[in-house]
């Protein structure tokens, strides 16, 4: 442990790349939780259009949810090529 | 038809929950045989789950009489407010992709088992253990009482109070004590497989059939719903249970409590352990939100009956009023109310589970005399077994004969159980943290979310007392760390390099 970070946090990652990519899928992550709460979630929110027949709210958090586990799979993909 | 004619209907839909319940217990009981008579068979199944029991074990655990009856409940009553349920699973299970590996590698190591194990390590603290012990089983047993109220409930309503509601629950948990009393963890798995893939086979038909039964489909009956003047519903964030508009602040405030709680429940984080590689527990948390997914259409069922069926109380039980009041075919009502149960007992053998085995892993095995005791005679599997069953009588007596308010002590529990999240994080990624640290953080955030909990009207705003909490727990955690002595660089290194 050097004394730059005694007081800060660890990374899991050392490798300066890995790191970067770390930090926009935290980035990311953030965002996903925002569009399904304030201050995204308000803009979009309403019922039209209507997609399929089901209002726009209910399909937005479908999108999150789609937009999530995409996200998720491709960060596991690139780190399990790393 | 006659009235024999109802009584053999009633009789064909109790049949099959009972033939359900014995298909459960068989499922249940097998895998257990396979497993070491270890502790570590019992509880993490000596560390060999694969992807698909992972997966089935953190995804049903969820599904429980709440998804199940209050999803529909809430749908019914307060409109899209009800997709509250999948927000805060969408990235609930996230932290586990980073500490879930971390953890396992350190149990393989070390032989922990559970989530306070590690705590109580990384902080020097036996302490911290024990409260961590005690406030895990007081959460648990409020909720695995629900569970059983759930179970009895159905069974109930089904035969049209032929079997008592006391009967019903008892029916539905002994089966569930007698596989995870012999079984362990692996019960839980292999039935929660089993119990998953058919709870949500009858979701997803119920969320298609009775909108289109009701109204012509799903796009119909949200047009329907708009034009009957009720468009506030299905505007976001929805209702609030008095039926008037839900606040952004306590909708998101809501939703953010509950993703960081999410994966600190103790029957879900303990499950890490029970993973068979780093891979298979990346890999449940990277498909976790499919399983979300499936939510959805139990939600549609609370929509379907919002124009048809007006006016129920209390919309908990909205489900069971439809099954009992459209003519819908009997084995297909069978079919739901094991549904049900399924949804009931996926949950409560989880829980069940993590009650018992946290309580003696990190209760009674820190008081040295009784560590030396367990581990001489190598009584710990049977005291976990004695403490599942005790826990058990407990939960069944607050479901049945106790009238004790137990609802508001579950509402609670999201706030009192996120308080774990600073802890856990700092466990792993922040070297400065020491024991009064950590100590002082779970004090002064369980505290005033207990205040705002029960005096919301000193809430400054109009968000989740959770959220309060989290920032004096914050607060508490990085100011006390600073100042008090650090923690052996050895203990640290452990965590931060696992």
């Amino acid at each position: 442990m050097n004394l730059k970070n005694k007081y800060g946090l660890m990374y899991s990652v050392q490798k300066p790349k890995k790191k970067s990519v770390l930090r926009w899928f935290i980035v990311f992550l953030v965002l996903v939780q925002l569009s399904l709460i304030w201050p995204i979630y308000p803009l979009v929110g309403h019922i039209e259009p209507f997609v399929l027949g089901i209002p726009f709210s209910i399909i937005w958090v479908l999108l999150c949810l789609l937009l999530s586990f995409f996200g998720l799979l491709a960060f596991f993909i690139w780190e399990n090529q790393e | 038809m006659g009235e024999s004619g109802i009584m053999n209907d009633t009789w064909i839909i109790v049949g099959i929950s009972i033939g359900y319940l014995l298909l459960s217990l068989l499922m249940g009981i097998i895998p257990g045989l396979k497993v070491s008579k270890s502790p570590e068979g019992y509880v993490a199944g000596d560390r060999s789950m694969n992807l698909l029991l992972l997966y089935f074990v953190l995804g049903a655990s969820i599904f429980s009489s709440f998804a199940f009856l209050g999803g529909p409940g809430w749908a019914y009553s307060r409109g899209v407010a009800a997709l509250y349920i999948i927000a805060y699973g969408i990235l609930g299970m996230v932290p586990l992709y980073f500490f879930g590996p971390r953890a396992r590698r350190m149990g393989v190591k070390y032989g922990y088992l559970t989530q306070a194990e590690l705590l109580s390590e990384r902080y020097q603290s036996p302490f911290l253990s024990i409260l961590l012990a005690i406030l895990t089983v007081i959460v648990l047993i409020p909720y695995l009482t629900l569970q059983m109220k759930g179970a009895g409930l159905v069974l109930n309503t089904i035969s049209d109070g032929q079997i008592p509601y006391w009967l019903g629950a008892a029916m539905a948990y002994v089966v569930v004590l007698l596989y995870v009393f012999f079984s362990g963890v692996m019960g839980v798995g292999w039935t929660n497989t089993f119990q998953g893939i058919f709870m949500l086979s009858i979701a997803w038909f119920l969320g298609i059939y009775l909108p289109n039964e009701l109204h012509g489909g799903i796009g119909p009956m949200f047009e329907a719903i708009e034009q009957e003047g009720l468009g506030n519903m299905l505007q976001a964030p929805g209702l609030q249970s008095d039926g008037s508009t839900w606040s952004w602040a306590g909708f998101s405030s809501a939703i953010m409590i509950s993703s960081i709680g999410f994966s600190m429940w103790p029957h879900f984080f303990m499950k890490t352990f029970a993973a068979k590689d780093d891979r298979t527990m990346k890999l449940t948390v990277v498909l976790y939100p499919t399983f979300q997914l499936f939510l959805l259409p139990i939600l549609f069922v609370g929509f379907s009956a919002i124009l048809s069926f007006p006016g129920i109380e209390p919309a908990d039980t909205i489900l069971p009023h439809v099954l009992r009041n459209m003519d819908l075919p009997v084995v297909l009502v069978g079919l739901v109310c094991a549904g049900t149960l399924a949804a009931s007992m996926s949950s409560g053998d989880a829980i069940l589970h993590a009650a018992g085995a946290v309580f003696v892993r990190d209760g009674l095995r820190k008081f040295p005399q009784i560590r030396k005791k367990l581990d001489q005679r190598n009584l710990e599997r049977r005291v976990i077994q004695l403490s599942i069953l005790l826990i058990s009588i407990l939960a069944y007596y607050f479901a049945v004969i106790s009238s004790t308010d137990i609802v508001s002590l579950l509402l609670g529990a999201y706030g009192g159980i996120a308080q774990l999240f600073p802890l856990v994080f700092a466990m792993f990624y922040w070297p400065s943290a020491t024991r009064l640290g950590a100590l002082s953080a779970l004090f002064s955030g369980i505290i005033v979310t207990l205040i705002f909990l029960f005096s919301p009207e000193l809430k400054p705003w109009d968000i989740h007392e959770g959220i309060y909490g989290l920032i004096f727990n914050l607060f508490s955690l990085i100011t006390v760390s600073l100042i008090t002595q650090k923690t052996d660089a050895t203990v640290v290194k452990k965590f931060t390099h696992a």
